[in-house]
């Protein structure tokens, strides 16, 4: 290029006064030429370029919101609270299906052989637990530390996310529970399943959370599960009044000791 | 003209820093060509709110797709190519959005950098195009200039596909004449 | 100078460990550096300043707050700005999405002022060139960065930073320096670190830490002048010392006392600190 736009002529162009082949003619020009471009960009009012920039940066520093962030405030969770949930691990995709993945093995076994339900009696607790043991702490948060030392309240953090991830493998569970063939009996797994959430909270004040949900489950799972391959009538304890029963006591008292905490108190309180 | 080579980064470069997450790049790629933009967007519509929204979301849409660029042809008209597809997009939600009608031409005495600049550019052809219809001549510039299908042409000057073809054929039979 | 916090006979032990047996000192504004050796106690303690541990006894004071109190505890973490020692990152999420997300849990509630905050922060560490990026797919040196710029938010008065400049280049260090001190005007750091030439570019105050215990307080000058006159060096190793090492000239650098007749040198801030500790400990001397 040998010779450039002179001052008349961007002017008069960039005000609209000049048309036809010499407008054209300028505009093909400065699709080439760096040093006519900015020539013309200096036409344009800087508050009018700042203002512009200024939404372009909001829009393209505004973190992309995931899809379980959408359901969150779907369900009225304020935009920054859903962005502190929807981080939990066991929100993710991954961990719902494996967690799907250990529901739908339980109904399989349901179905295809007989007293195959009370596999699926045992696990089905549990998997609300996993999921609250995968939503926050030391192991599952890289931020943990970080996150202990912010003023946002620990405790509310693990209740908003322990409610999400329990109401999403609640809802799988009962889904799954539709498949077992045994009616009503299959809402045996309810009441357990509360009493083991509440005494993980309780336990999680000392020690972890994901430590406490592995260990409650463990305790819950394992010794029925190694009674089930002795072939011992696990299905009978499962569905028998009096647990139930203890499950209901556990999970009441589990709950009173929870709501006398006064940190619960602030933790409920909604940010400003 | 300097021979100084620059050492800030090419546009395709600052391009290729911006489609790996650098806000800074975008930053320098918005202030080389946003204004220029603004302005010949603002030529084809008369909404400046619309024009500041369009190349608002022109530049989101740089930062999102700067991988895309294949490093075909210059990065401007690269930039132009999706500006002017989102006007027409903006234009089609506000159709009150008038697109800018000419000023009749003033006969106004042509200055002799002007003369260089058309022959540069368009030689001959420049004068044909000036006695061109404005009708016609606002087509030739969205299909030729602006790079435009004629079925987006029609939508950024609000008459129909097929109008834009019969009056491209007009002009073309117009400068076939005039040139030859 | 004006009083951050306080420590007092602060003990915390793990199983059989005792990690701080009595640990007692003050931080003012200014940078303070924390000077031990691995397994001192100062991860401990930094820690329990930035209220995420506990001690087992003892009296601590953040802007004359007590963390034991919930009330006062959110009180001090508003205030407060914490680089842990291996500082963690959601998967996926970019510089600016890490940043927001701690600025969230620094109740910034309202996205614009919180953004225009993370960009502050992100400018302040000169990471603006790679705010979109993941930080996994940054190097160590850079994602200490963006965890500095993190602890940046809010302007906090009271700054905790733990091993800040481990595992960096020279030149990574000497930027990090650079961030530091400059943060460290008009408000307090804390730092933790065992080079001792990260305590003689920055801090204005020395703690010395080892086995739970300060061994020194004072200004780093003062810190040197412990090995005054006890500092010689010899063509070949002499027996007496408690600390020979070979310098890069080939001489043999002693610390101890001294011989007759004995070729004393100037003692610098690393002879003071090795004096005191009585050991290389994990970083020898260069």
């Amino acid at each position: 290029m040998s010779w450039h736009v002179s001052g008349q002529l961007v002017t008069s162009y960039a005000t609209g006064e000049l048309q036809g082949a010499r407008a054209a003619s300028v505009e093909a020009h400065v699709m080439t030429c760096a040093i006519c471009r900015s020539a013309v960009n200096a036409e344009v009012a800087p508050e009018r370029m700042h203002g512009i920039w200024s939404a372009v940066e909001d829009q393209v520093d505004a973190p992309r919101r995931r899809w379980n962030e959408r359901v969150l405030t779907l369900f009225g969770m304020s935009e920054s609270d859903a962005r502190l949930v929807s981080v939990a691990p066991s929100l993710h995709a991954s961990w719902l299906l494996s967690l799907a993945a250990v529901l739908a093995f339980a109904v399989w076994a349901s179905n295809s052989r007989s007293g195959g339900t009370t596999l699926f009696l045992i696990l089905a607790p549990i998997v609300p637990v996993l999921a609250v043991g995968g939503s926050y702490g030391r192991w599952i948060d890289p931020t943990f530390e970080v996150s202990v030392a912010s003023p946002y309240p620990t405790m509310r953090l693990v209740l908003l996310r322990s409610t999400a991830v329990v109401a999403a493998s609640g809802v799988l569970a009962l889904v799954a529970s539709l498949f077992v063939p045994s009616g009503g009996d299959v809402a045996a797994w309810l009441l357990p399943c509360l009493a083991l959430l509440s005494i993980t909270l309780v336990v999680s004040r000392w020690f972890t959370l994901p430590l406490a949900a592995a260990g409650v489950a463990a305790v819950y799972a394992l010794p029925l599960l190694v009674a089930l391959a002795n072939h011992r009538d696990v299905a009978h304890l499962l569905l028998s009044a009096s647990l139930q029963w203890a499950a209901l006591v556990l999970a009441v008292g589990c709950i009173a000791l929870l709501t006398h905490d006064p940190m619960l108190r602030s933790a409920l309180r909604r940010n400003r | 003209m300097s021979s100084v080579p620059s050492t800030e980064p090419n546009d395709a470069a600052l391009l290729r820093l911006v489609a790996d997450g650098d806000r800074r790049a975008l930053e320098q790629l918005y202030s080389r060509h946003a204004g220029w933009l603004l302005i010949r967007l603002g030529r084809r519509c008369a909404d400046p709110g619309l024009v500041d929204e369009v190349v608002q979301d022109t530049f989101v849409a740089v930062w999102r797709g700067a991988g895309k660029y294949t490093g075909q042809g210059e990065v401007a008209a690269w930039i132009w190519g999706i500006g002017v597809r989102r006007l027409i997009d903006g234009l089609r939600r506000k159709p009150h959005a008038d697109v800018v009608a000419e000023p009749p031409q003033s006969g106004a005495e042509i200055s002799a950098e002007e003369r260089v600049l058309l022959g540069v550019q368009y030689g001959d052809l420049a004068g044909a195009l000036d006695r061109l219809s404005p009708e016609l001549r606002a087509v030739v510039q969205s299909t030729v200039l602006d790079g435009l299908t004629t079925a987006e042409a029609g939508r950024l000057l609000g008459i129909p596909q097929g109008t834009v073809k019969t009056r491209m054929k007009r002009a073309r039979e117009v400068l076939r004449e005039e040139l030859a | 100078m004006t009083t951050a916090a306080t420590v007092s006979e602060v003990r915390r032990r793990f199983g059989r460990t005792q990690a701080l047996d009595g640990a007692t000192f003050e931080i003012g504004t200014g940078v303070t550096g924390l000077l031990g050796p691995n397994g001192a106690g100062k991860t401990t303690l930094l820690r329990i300043l930035a209220t995420v541990a506990a001690p087992d006894s003892g009296a601590v004071s953040v802007f004359g707050r007590d963390p034991s109190v919930a009330g006062q505890r959110v009180e001090i973490r508003r205030r407060l700005g914490y680089l842990p020692q291996d500082p963690g990152f959601q998967r996926g999420f970019s510089v600016f999405e890490f940043i927001d997300y701690v600025a969230i849990l620094k109740e910034m509630t309202d996205r614009h002022q919180r953004h225009a905050e993370v960009r502050r922060v992100i400018e302040a560490v000169d990471l603006t060139s790679v705010s979109g990026k993941r930080v996994r797919a940054l190097s160590g040196g850079m994602r200490r960065r963006v965890a500095l710029a993190a602890s940046l938010l809010g302007e906090p008065q009271f700054l905790v930073l733990d091993e800040p400049t481990a595992g960096l280049d020279p030149e990574q260090r000497l930027r990090f320096r650079e961030l530091v001190s400059r943060a460290g005007e008009g408000r307090a750091v804390l730092l933790s670190t065992h080079q001792t030439e990260d305590v003689a570019a920055l801090c204005q105050d020395v703690v010395v830490l080892d086995k739970g215990r300060v061994l020194f307080q004072g200004t780093p000058s003062d810190l040197s002048a412990v090995a005054a006159g006890r500092v010689w060096l010899a063509d070949e190793r002499v027996g007496s010392a408690e600390l020979v090492w070979r310098t890069g000239e080939g001489r043999f650098r002693h610390l101890g006392t001294p011989p007759n007749r004995a070729e004393l040198v100037e003692p610098t801030l690393e002879d003071g600190y090795l004096l005191l500790v009585g050991r290389f400990g994990e970083e020898a001397a260069a």
